[in-house]
Order: structure tokens, then sequence, then C-alpha cells
């Protein structure tokens, strides 16, 4: 268990001046790049990890969780003015926002969005501190037999939850696989799939994947877009009536029990790798329309719509740490982004983080609070703000993004090697977004497949060759079982499921 | 198409970029990649079979989504002859002239304002080096 010296110490940390500074430009940047459409959190955690290389690692992580979070809230600004959500996440916002904004309630939408998210966010930051660590003793009892079937799971789940077709989300995983097995073997070192580059020695630079595949690509997806015109700036009215402009006491207290529910909903899938935080939204808004006394009013700027939406939304993101801070596997691209964070710095994440590096985890878990108090501090203060941002063209954003990407993996890699990695990743995130192949998949697989390979070469040492041996490990077992019990009925699921052939 | 890439990886290029295992191993160099690269075809086999839909606009873009990478990637070489400071403006002029863009103010912004500002942060503020 950790110490409480310890827990105290990573707290003391988070709460010094520096990291406030670094949490809080962290949520204004999050906040400005989720107004804008196609940018998105995640995109700017991408471009903003290699130049968190110089700071401490606190201080770095801290200010990615806080572009993160405030993203979620940022994101929910044009959902709500232009029906165009920032980000994936807020497209249920959407739903009953822009009707408001349409009834010349702009202000009193985004601010109920604000309001929920970071009540469904702080609901599921509480779940993360007080789960997390007891679940990382628990993981650190298990043996690389336990890891490798705990893996195996873990990727059964993936494939069947992300992906429509089932083929084509096992393709997904097996190319990430592939590209990670680049570099040496674990078990005898020997160099493998380098094509005589050995500044491919040490493996295909996690950087420069990922950013090549989730912010490069995605520009470029923009760009190619057939219509290339440029983004029009939003028009709405506002009321002149100023309880239009604000939420009230009890508009928030009677969102409530909508609120909890959202958040429950939002933890429980966040903590499941791979159930994004879309999929959370979506099922919180239909849960709150079903519980409603008046559903029909849903779609027609119910504030219980936004409430439902948004809390759910941003309690995926505490949530989706669970798994990553005990396991080592990151439940969502954004996850996977901070385990790019966290190996830059050097730190390796998984159940020895906690004995490692706790008073780093407490110092984390301390500017996530700091980050839910800037995210509504900056929240109300910029909320007009970033109703203009929006209006900004596009040309300026992705052009500055591409080059601050091009920068950025300079720096992270140490060469233009790593960027010209980045432009081949690019290339074929985009070809996998455009042909339905999920590109979240590959790089969680990218990502767990030297952990994968190097538990599965322990546990056949263990075995001594002798996969039977296997049944002499119960929790393995019972891994294994589930990992088939879910494979099998994502299988049938993806047999009944009527495919359209289309092939043109 | 992934029929194809699992069989050429599993017999020719996975074979001629492995070293061979030693004798005291269990898991060889080539194990996984030979098994992904196995699973790989029969699950392109498996789409043959029962193809799942594609968007159709997928085909339509992808000639512009070439066009706009040949750009990055034409910009990134003149990175490493002429320096950031030289070829990001004309890597920034090429890509907003692409995207439509012909508004001084947002075309002189883009084209020299921000690559500046790229620079100025990584030179002076973090401490680094530009190509």
């Amino acid at each position: 268990m950790v110490d409480l010296s310890i827990m105290l110490a990573g707290f003391s940390d988070a709460f010094t001046v520096n990291n406030i500074l670094f949490v809080l430009f962290g949520v204004l940047v999050g906040q400005l790049v989720g107004a804008i459409p196609g940018i998105g959190p995640i995109m700017a955690m991408a471009i903003a990890i290699p130049f968190t290389f110089g700071l401490n690692p606190l201080a770095a992580i801290g200010f990615l969780v806080g572009v993160n979070k405030g993203g979620l809230v940022g994101g929910a600004v044009p959902a709500i003015l232009m029906n165009t959500p920032g980000t994936p996440d807020a497209a249920a916002t959407a739903l009953d926002g822009f009707p408001l904004a349409q009834q010349g309630k702009p202000l009193k939408a985004t601010k109920m969005a604000l309001f929920s998210s970071i009540t469904g966010d702080t609901i599921s930051d509480i779940v993360l501190i007080t789960v997390s660590a007891p679940l990382a003793i628990l993981a650190l009892k298990m043996g690389p037999i336990e890891v490798f079937a705990l893996m195996i799971f873990t990727f059964s789940i993936l494939a069947g939850l992300l992906d429509k077709s089932l083929a084509k989300g096992v393709i997904a995983v097996l190319l990430g696989l592939l590209f990670a097995t680049v570099g040496t073997s674990p078990e005898d070192y020997t160099p493998r799939l380098i094509f005589n580059h050995y500044e491919f020695y040490d493996g295909l630079p996690l950087p420069s994947v990922a950013i090549g595949m989730l912010a490069v690509a995605e520009i470029v997806r923009r760009l190619a877009r057939p219509d290339g015109k440029l983004r029009a700036a939003i028009s709405h009215i506002n009321s002149n009536n100023p309880d239009d402009a604000r939420v009230s006491w009890a508009e928030y207290w009677g969102c409530r029990f909508t609120m909890l529910r959202g958040a429950a909903i939002g933890t429980f899938l966040g903590a499941l790798p791979g159930v994004g935080s879309t999929a959370a939204a979506f099922m919180s808004y239909a849960s709150a329309k079903h519980a409603s006394k008046d559903p029909d009013s849903f779609g027609k700027g119910n504030l219980h719509g936004i409430a439902a939406a948004e809390s759910a939304n941003s309690a995926v993101m505490g949530a989706n740490l669970i798994p990553l801070l005990t396991l080592g596997i990151p439940g969502s691209v954004g996850a996977a982004l901070i385990i790019s964070a966290f190996m830059i710095h050097g730190i390796q994440p998984g159940p020895l983080l906690f004995e490692e590096q706790g008073q780093l985890i407490y110092g984390l878990f301390g500017s996530m609070i700091i980050a839910n108090f800037c995210n509504l501090w900056l929240g109300q203060l910029g909320l007009r703000l970033w109703v203009k941002v929006v209006s900004a063209p596009e040309s300026i954003i992705f052009v500055s993004a591409i080059l601050l990407c091009i920068v950025g993996i300079y720096m992270s890699t140490g060469g233009l090697v790593g960027v010209y990695v980045m432009l081949f990743f690019a290339a074929l995130g985009y070809l996998m977004t455009s042909f339905g192949y999920s590109v979240i998949l590959f790089i969680i697989a990218f990502f767990l497949e030297p952990r994968l390979e190097t538990s599965l070469s322990q546990s056949l040492v263990l075995l001594n060759g002798d996969v039977y041996k296997v049944v002499y490990h119960p929790v393995a077992m019972v891994l294994l079982l589930l990992a088939a019990v879910t494979l099998f009925w994502f299988v049938r699921k993806s047999i009944q499921a009527t495919p359209t052939t289309d092939l043109a | 198409m992934f029929v194809a890439l699992g069989l050429l990886l599993y017999f020719f290029i996975i074979p001629e970029q492995t070293d061979p295992a030693s004798s005291m191993s269990f898991l060889a160099p080539a194990t996984v990649p030979k098994f992904v690269a196995s699973v790989l075809a029969l699950m392109g086999a498996h789409l043959l079979w029962k193809p799942s839909s594609i968007n159709k606009t997928a085909w339509k873009n992808l000639p512009r989504a070439a066009l706009i990478l040949a750009i990055i990637l034409s910009g990134v070489m003149l990175m490493s002859w002429w320096g950031f400071i030289m070829a990001a403006p004309a890597l920034a002029l090429m890509l907003v002239w692409q995207m439509g863009e012909r508004r001084p103010l947002w075309v002189g912004l883009t084209v020299i304002l921000m690559p500046i500002l790229v620079w100025l942060l990584v030179v002076f503020v973090l401490d680094r080096v530009l190509p």
C-alpha cells in the first residue's frame, strides 16, 4: 500500500504554483482547441507531448491532463452553437444544446454543459483516486502468465467493442502488432524487420506513430474534403432576458440525478478499455430520456439532455486512467497519449507505478482536481471568448498544427527520420480511417505488443514450453475463458449482423 | 489485399528480416510476426468472403489526400536542405493555397507569423534546435 506520506507529498507537489500554472495553461489550451471543430483535445495532446519533453514529469502530465479535460468542456461549445461537435464526445450534447441555442439561450446551454461536465468529471476522479491503488496492489500479485492472459482478454474486448466489422477490428489490431514487432525481439535481442535501418533498432518511435495517425492523418482527412471550402463562421441570436444567459441553482439541482446517472455510466464504461466517451454520452442521454417524465422534450432544448451527455462523456476521462495506472493498459486514445508522455519521461506505466512513482501518481491526482477547478473558473470566464474562437479560419489552424507536429516530432525523436515515420503513419492512418479500420485499436495494440510478447516469452519459460500447464494458474484460466466467451459473443454478433456489400 | 500482404510477410519478408531462434529460446524472433501475418491473411480471406461496406467518398478523396501528404513531405525535405526558417513558410504557403485561402491577412499570418512564432518558441523559449 502506498504510504500516507507519499500521498501527501504527491498532493503537495501538485499544489505548487508552478504546477497549478501548467495545469491552468493546459486547461486554457484544451478549452481553446476543443472549441475549434476539427482540432479537439486529442490532436492538441498529440501535438503538445513532444513540447513537454523539457518539463518535469508532473508539470508535463498535469499540462496534458489539463488539455484533455479542458477539451471536453471546449468541445461542447461548437456542438451547441453550430451543431458541429468539436469532439465526437460532444455529439450527444448537440442534440439538445443546439435547439436551446436556436431559442436564443446559447450561454445557458454552454454553462449547463460546463457545470455538468465538471460534476461528472469530479465524481469520476474521486472513483479513480479511491480504487486505483487497491487495484494496482491486486495487479501486482499477477505473474507473467496472468498478465499474458489479461492481455488476451483486453484484446478480445477491444476488437469487438470498437468496430462494426470484427474482421476489420482484428486487422487493425494485427497491423498495430506487426509494426510494434519492428526493432528487436524481446527474448534474443536480435534485430527484427528493421530493413537495415539501425535507427529503428529500438522500435518505431511511439510519438511519431501516435501523432502521425491521430493528428496529421486527421488534418489531412479534413483538408482532403471534396468541397475544399473554408468553414463558415457561426451566426446565432442572443435573447435579451438575463435568465437565458445563466443556469440557476434550481436548474442545476433539478438535473442532479441525471448528472449522477451520467457520471455512473461514464465511470463504468470509462474503466473498460476501449469504450469511448461518445458511447457513454449517448447511453447516458438515452437513459435520461427513458427516465424522464417528459421524453418528448428531449431533442428540443431540454437541459437534462445536455447534463446527461456532458456528465457522462467527462466522467470517462478519469475512469480511463484506472486500467492505465493499475495495469498499464490504455483505455482510450487520450490515455494512450498520456502513456506516451509517461514513456518520454522514462516512466513505465503499470502496476509498479504506485510503488515506484507513488508521489508522481498522487501528484497527478492532485493535478486532476486542480484541472477541474481551473475548468470551472476558465469556463465561466472564457465561454464568451470561445464562442468567437469557433469562427477562426481553418487555414491558419491546420497549417499551424502541421508545423507544430513536424517540430514536435523533430524534437522528441532527435531528427527528421522521426518526421518521415510520422508521415508514413499519417498516410496509413488516413487510409485506415477512410476504409473503416480503427486507428484507436491500432495504436493500443502497437503500445501493448512489447508487453504481450514479453509476458508470453516469460510465461513459456515458466511453463517450460508446456502450454497445458496453464491449468495450474486459475486466474489466468478464468481470464482466458472470459476472453474466449467475449470473442465468441462478438463473432456471433458479427455473423448475425447483415453486411452491406459495396466495393465500388 | 490483406491475403497477399499476409502471405508475402509470412513467406518472404519475415524470414528475410529476422534471425533464427537461439537454442535456448522458447519464442523465436519470427514467431509473433509470423502468427500476425498468418491471421492477417485469414482475416483478409474472411473479408473477401464477406466484404464489409466501404465509404465511396474514401476513393474520391484519395488523390487530394495524397497531394496534401506530398506537399507536407516535400516541405520536410526542404527543411533538411534549407532549414526550418526558410522551408516552413514555403510549406505553409503551399498548404494554405491548396486549401483555397486567398485573404491576404490570413495568408500573411499563416505563412509569415506562424513559422516565426514556432521558431521563437522552440529556439528561444524551449532552448532547442531546429533543422
